[in-house]
């Protein structure tokens, strides 16, 4: 193990380095970085966030030298499934900003600050939020500013206001600029109103009118000040609080009820076509009882829960439908389920990005599911986004050594609404195209029509 | 006499040194903070001549708080 195995986004903080190495996330920490764990378990407040599983767990290990500069070694719990913010629908990322206020909140009373607010550093076990970071944490010194304020407005707040206040999902932003929604870009579109909101005031205009309007000796003088003025404690955590409260009462911002958002209880198909889709999913998750499955086109996580009930160990749900998602998130909280919902594009999958390409990595080497399902999907990527079927059912195949996918024929009420306007221009969409591609890759195991439109699951294995 | 130090500490506290910091915090939101923190320090000073103004006028002079008498009889002690 060398340097070279470094975690490619663990560059940020000297006093330490993540490695990945044979499926064991390990962290070395300088006399730096040491000297900051051990300030901070003086506290307690590692022990107290372990023991309600808001942060990750680690253990202290002895381990041949990986460089020169590291004194000691922590080996960390995995994440089942990395996830990044501009992935997450607005339940999740609400639920990580909540969870790194409460962090900061428990520290501040151990007399222990966070250095910085990335989202990045909060990953989700399920749909729990988890803090991964522990060098994050250093002793509270008397009088400190929260230094980290600008980047969580950046990283957390600011991208859940644009969804909230003006309707915008955030994920195609946040994805493009990576660390988050500028504060100066966002009070550029803030309603007027805001003016009068001490809230908005405070975090997101102020702020920007003070970098934007200030002029060079102003800015030099004004930072002076800064430099030697102090934060009363009991203000620090009332402007956590006050943050936290204001998070907790955000909704995203809809302007109308989305396609797919009822789509359980508004499809088109008869409670007997899903009763019969149901036991298929059943009858394939318990034969190949796999540790990951993905469920492409998730929704609301019906099908997703019907895995996790018949063996599989944990499901990753994508979908674009940000209402669906939300109410996914809530199907996995109420039920308890191994089941993380995501926002994904699928025509335009998250790619490999950030610093050298590596930072951040793309969404096919992030997991290895065992199985794979898409139910009324590939209609969507074959006829609405006029991508050739064969690869559509290539790419599935790839992902997974197993595998269920639907197969809706043109004939189907669904299809023909799709096509009404756009005119039918696939005349390479039939079901022995569909076979003929499944075939190329994959040997099928068994078939089954759930629908009297004639919709099939196809069951297979990759070959 | 406990009111002439309350401005002295309020301008005593801009002279603590700074924090380490490792990413850059932005101008703005140190300067909001820098903001809410002298308000806040108004506010506390604001408070305790409130108060004083409302012994001043209060028919009761008996009802004094405790605290005050408290701070008051340790700063007789430095006499």
């Amino acid at each position: 193990m060398d340097e070279n195995t470094r975690h490619p986004a663990s560059f940020r903080d000297p006093a330490g380095s993540v490695f990945t190495v044979n499926n064991r996330v390990l962290r070395g920490l300088t006399t730096e970085g040491a000297k900051r764990y051990a300030d901070v378990k003086k506290t307690g407040l590692f022990e107290l966030l372990e023991h309600s599983n808001s942060i990750v767990q680690s253990k202290e290990i002895n381990h041949s030298a990986i460089n020169t500069s590291f004194v000691q070694y922590l080996e960390h719990e995995l994440i089942p499934f990395i996830s990044y913010p501009y992935e997450w629908p607005f339940e999740l990322l609400k639920a990580a900003a909540l969870h790194h206020l409460s962090i900061q909140l428990q520290a501040l009373d151990n007399d222990v600050v966070l250095i910085d607010a990335s989202a990045y550093n909060i990953q989700f076990k399920n749909v729990s939020p988890v803090f991964i970071d522990v060098l994050s944490f250093r002793p509270y010194q008397q009088g400190e500013f929260w230094s980290a304020h600008r980047q969580f407005c950046e990283q957390f707040l600011n991208p859940l206001l644009l969804f909230a206040i003006k309707g915008i999902p955030y994920h195609e932003w946040y994805r493009g600029a990576m660390e988050g929604i500028s504060t100066d870009l966002l009070a550029n579109i803030m309603p007027f109103k805001s003016w009068f909101s001490p809230k908005s005031l405070i975090h997101v205009l102020l702020p920007a009118r003070s970098q934007q309007k200030l002029t060079e000796k102003q800015k030099n003088s004004t930072q002076g000040k800064i430099q030697t003025s102090t934060l009363p404690k009991a203000v620090y955590k009332k402007f956590l609080e006050q943050l936290h409260n204001w998070i907790s009462g955000l909704k995203p911002r809809k302007w109308k009820s989305t396609l797919w958002e009822n789509y359980t209880t508004n499809r088109i198909y008869q409670s007997a076509e899903v009763s019969a889709k149901q036991q298929f999913i059943a009858e394939f998750v318990s034969t190949i009882v796999p540790k990951q499955l993905w469920d492409l086109g998730c929704n609301d996580g019906e099908f997703s829960e019907i895995a996790l009930k018949n063996g599989a160990e944990f499901v990753v749900g994508f979908d674009v439908d940000l209402a669906a998602l939300d109410n996914a998130v809530q199907r996995a909280r109420v039920n308890n389920l191994n089941f993380l919902p995501l926002y994904h594009q699928i025509t335009n999958p998250s790619p490999s990005q950030g610093w050298l390409l590596k930072e951040r990595t793309p969404i096919l080497e992030r997991g290895q599911p065992d199985a794979v399902i898409a139910l009324a999907f590939i209609h969507h990527l074959a006829l609405g986004h006029n991508l050739p079927l064969e690869e559509v059912v290539q790419w599935i195949v790839k992902i997974a050594p197993h595998g269920v996918i639907e197969f809706v024929q043109k004939s189907d009420p669904t299809v023909q609404q799709m096509l009404r306007l756009k005119g039918d221009i696939f005349p390479n969409y039939t079901e022995e195209a569909f076979k003929s591609a499944l075939n190329g890759c994959a040997s099928i195991i068994k078939v089954m029509t759930v629908s009297e439109t004639g919709r099939q699951l196809y069951w297979y294995r990759k070959t | 006499m406990k009111l002439y130090f309350l401005p002295l500490a309020l301008f005593l506290s801009f002279f603590a040194s700074p924090a380490y910091a490792y990413i850059d915090p932005g101008m703005g939101s140190m300067w909001i903070q820098a903001l809410i923190a002298f308000i806040a320090g108004f506010g506390v000073t604001v408070k305790i001549y409130w108060q004083k103004i409302k012994y001043f006028f209060s028919k009761d002079k008996k009802d004094v708080c405790l605290e005050t008498k408290a701070e008051n009889d340790n700063q007789d002690e430095y006499k």
